[in-house]
């Protein structure tokens, strides 16, 4: 069977019963509901939602999942295009000209186009997806240990360089995260390494806690430190569907955005903020008018949202296929699958077809059902965005404690969560970037495995990680990056701060 | 107290934890190079984040790190946050006893009348509903076994 065929396979698995489609629509409705909450971004939105996926059965869980993470994704670009809030950095760029359609009375064709685009976007890769997913998967199949840690090592180095603010603190978080995933039992040995004397601590940190209180209770607690001023765009929303003049000039940038986005999916860090931003300007070059850029240009919307959605989708290809989420939204997806069982890496495409093309199709349905769904509630989401702040932040906070509790139904999980949280507010004051933290503690059991491998592999030496070419050339763009990093410094010049932020 | 400051008691901090780590990982064990044992890898990392803290630390003292304004939060906006944090740790101490419905109950009246402001109608009616909904979908649907009242 070909990409295609096991993609429609999985159609089949997902579409059998009609109650996967009834969680995956709830997913979307959710989703959308803290996508759009003042406050909160897409992926602290995903975050405190995933609780809800982990007691319904395997494919209903992920297609939930997949739901709640479109939705939450779309929930942001409303915000942005209504509030001029952006939910995460590859919203600023809608917020651009989104922001000012909206204010020109165009607001529904700025979201209409935003979830069309989206759309055209994810179809479109979802087909390239399942024509190349194979082909890469055979490739992964060849990377051994060395290559894994390597690989591992340059995504931690990009997301570092990235990250805001000094990349020395960058560093300080990522070795912070990569520690605190060596806490718990050690799997070779069986020793408890700095448990400190607590059980729980046994099995590690536990990892959605430390997400909720990272990106949930650490987001509420900054912005408990201001007014949070509710500004809505005083319009209609009527009309979500383009005009024939708006249709034709978004055609180019949907098509422009969905074909350079895709491959920067595999961008570590950063790939949803990159695609939009190259997207843009791209627009911008080959536009007739570019001086009207800022002022309401539909293109502005149709090609970064368009490039989002692909890049979304072509992160997928590191996150099933090497088993290495690359963002923070596809660590919450690499959690949500794993506490459905499911456990990413090249091994998945050929020994589970059904559970890898079973996530893919879900993630289109996710796509599909959002559009459905979405074109006759967005009265809905303009009316949740008046809710003020103050009364929203209880209830998410609620979220954040049920999500935290119910995973082992434990209340030392609530406390994980609120240390992380207090954690997490010191960190975005003091400057510490907490994202490479999210990521190095993510990938930290995998990398470590990794390194041992491969020292036994190379009998002991760590010229084995230079042996191998695709091992040696990470390691070589991990030192260029590093070293420029350092140099610009010296010379008085910033870094680009490019991570998605919530 | 400035950021420079705060950026060289932080490097400090750190270097503190990296010492900590690096003993704990001695005690570990390192094993041989062919096969590490449960204290190499931590002890690699006690290495890289001892030399990252020294660098913050010089580079602190010399004024290279970017000095960020740092604003703490004010009056009553920094009263909202200690109020918040400490209410949570509170909830988690007495979540077992009081059970899910009458903690949760009294968290989210905390949380609006006290530190949100709310009218009371408002804060009464939205801890209530949301009580209720949440204890209906994670307790009831999804089998969420929440603590109950003095365990019962």
């Amino acid at each position: 069977m070909s990409g295609i065929d096991f993609l429609l396979h999985g159609f089949a698995i997902v579409l059998l019963d009609p109650a996967n489609l009834l969680f995956c629509s709830i997913g979307v409705f959710m989703g959308t509901l803290v996508g759009v909450l003042p406050g909160v971004g897409p992926s602290a939105g995903a975050a405190l939602l995933l609780p809800i996926t982990y007691r319904l059965p395997g494919i209903q869980g992920i297609l939930m999942l997949s739901g709640i993470l479109y939705g939450a994704m779309y929930g942001g670009s409303t915000t942005s295009i209504l509030l001029n809030i952006p939910g995460e950095a590859a919203s600023v760029i809608t917020c651009i000209d989104g922001y000012q359609m909206a204010r020109k009375g165009r607001a529904g064709p700025a979201l209409g186009i935003a979830a069309i685009g989206s759309f055209i976007a994810g179809t479109v890769t979802v087909i390239l997806l399942s024509m190349t997913a194979p082909i890469m998967a055979g490739m992964a199949l060849k990377m051994g240990a060395p290559e894994y840690f390597s690989l591992m090592t340059l995504g931690l180095l990009v997301l570092t360089f990235l990250a805001r603010g000094s990349m020395v603190k960058a560093l300080i978080m990522t070795v912070m995260g990569l520690w605190l995933s060596q806490l718990g039992m050690d799997p070779n040995t069986g020793q408890h390494r700095f448990t400190f004397g607590i059980v729980r601590l046994w099995d590690g940190v536990p990892m959605v806690p430390l997400f909720m209180g990272v990106f949930g209770i650490s987001e509420i607690l900054e912005n408990l430190e201001k007014e949070i001023p509710v500004e809505v765009v005083k319009t209609k929303i009527k009309d979500l569907f383009p005009n024939l003049e708006e249709w034709k000039r978004s055609v180019g940038p949907i098509i422009r955005g969905t074909f350079s986005g895709f491959p920067l999916g595999l961008v570590p860090g950063a790939a949803n903020t990159v695609a939009s931003i190259i997207s843009y300007a791209m627009e911008k070059k080959l536009s007739k008018t570019p001086e009207k850029f800022g002022t309401g240009m539909i293109e502005g919307v149709a090609g970064p949202e368009s490039a989002n959605n692909a890049a979304a989708t072509g992160q997928f290809i590191p996150l099933l296929i090497l088993g290495i989420p690359t963002s923070t939204f596809t660590a919450i997806i690499y959690a949500g699958l794993l506490i459905h069982g499911v456990q990413a890496g090249p091994f998945l495409i050929s020994q589970h077809p059904d559970i890898f093309w079973g996530v893919i199709s879900s993630m289109y349905i996710g796509n599909v059902l959002l559009l459905i769904l979405n074109f006759p509630m967005i009265g809905i989401w303009v009316q949740m965005l008046r809710v003020p702040f103050k009364v929203m932040f209880p209830l998410i906070i609620l979220f954040c404690l049920i999500g935290s509790y119910s995973i082992n139904n434990s209340n030392f999980d609530v406390f994980i969560m609120i240390f992380f949280g207090i954690i997490g507010y010191l960190c975005r004051k003091f400057g510490f970037d907490t994202i490479p933290f999210v990521m190095a503690f993510v990938l930290g059991g995998i990398m470590e495995n990794s390194f041992r491998q491969s020292l036994a592999i190379g009998h002991g030496t760590f010229l084995i990680f230079l042996y191998r070419p695709i091992s040696a050339v990470c390691l070589g763009l991990g030192l260029i990056l590093l070293a420029h990093s350092v140099i610009s410094s010296k010379m008085g010049k910033g870094r680009p701060h490019l991570l998605d932020e919530d | 107290m400035n950021m420079k400051r705060y950026n060289m008691l932080i490097a400090a901090g750190f270097l503190i934890l990296a010492c900590y780590i690096f003993l704990g990982s001695i005690e570990l064990g390192l094993g041989q190079l062919r096969n590490p044992g449960a204290g190499f890898f931590p002890f690699l990392s006690a290495l890289s984040l001892g030399i990252l803290s020294l660098i913050l630390l010089l580079s602190s003292l010399k004024g290279a790190v970017t000095q960020e304004q740092l604003h703490w939060p004010k009056g009553i906006h920094r009263w909202r946050i200690m109020l918040t944090l400490s209410t949570l740790v509170l909830y988690a101490f007495v979540l077992n006893t009081l059970g899910y419905f009458i903690g949760t109950l009294l968290l989210l009246l905390f949380l609006l009348k006290v530190v949100a402001a709310q009218k009371w109608a408002l804060s009464i009616s939205v801890a209530a509903f949301a009580v209720l909904i949440t204890y209906l979908l994670f307790g009831v649907w999804l089998n969420v076994p929440f603590p109950k009242f003095l365990g019962h």
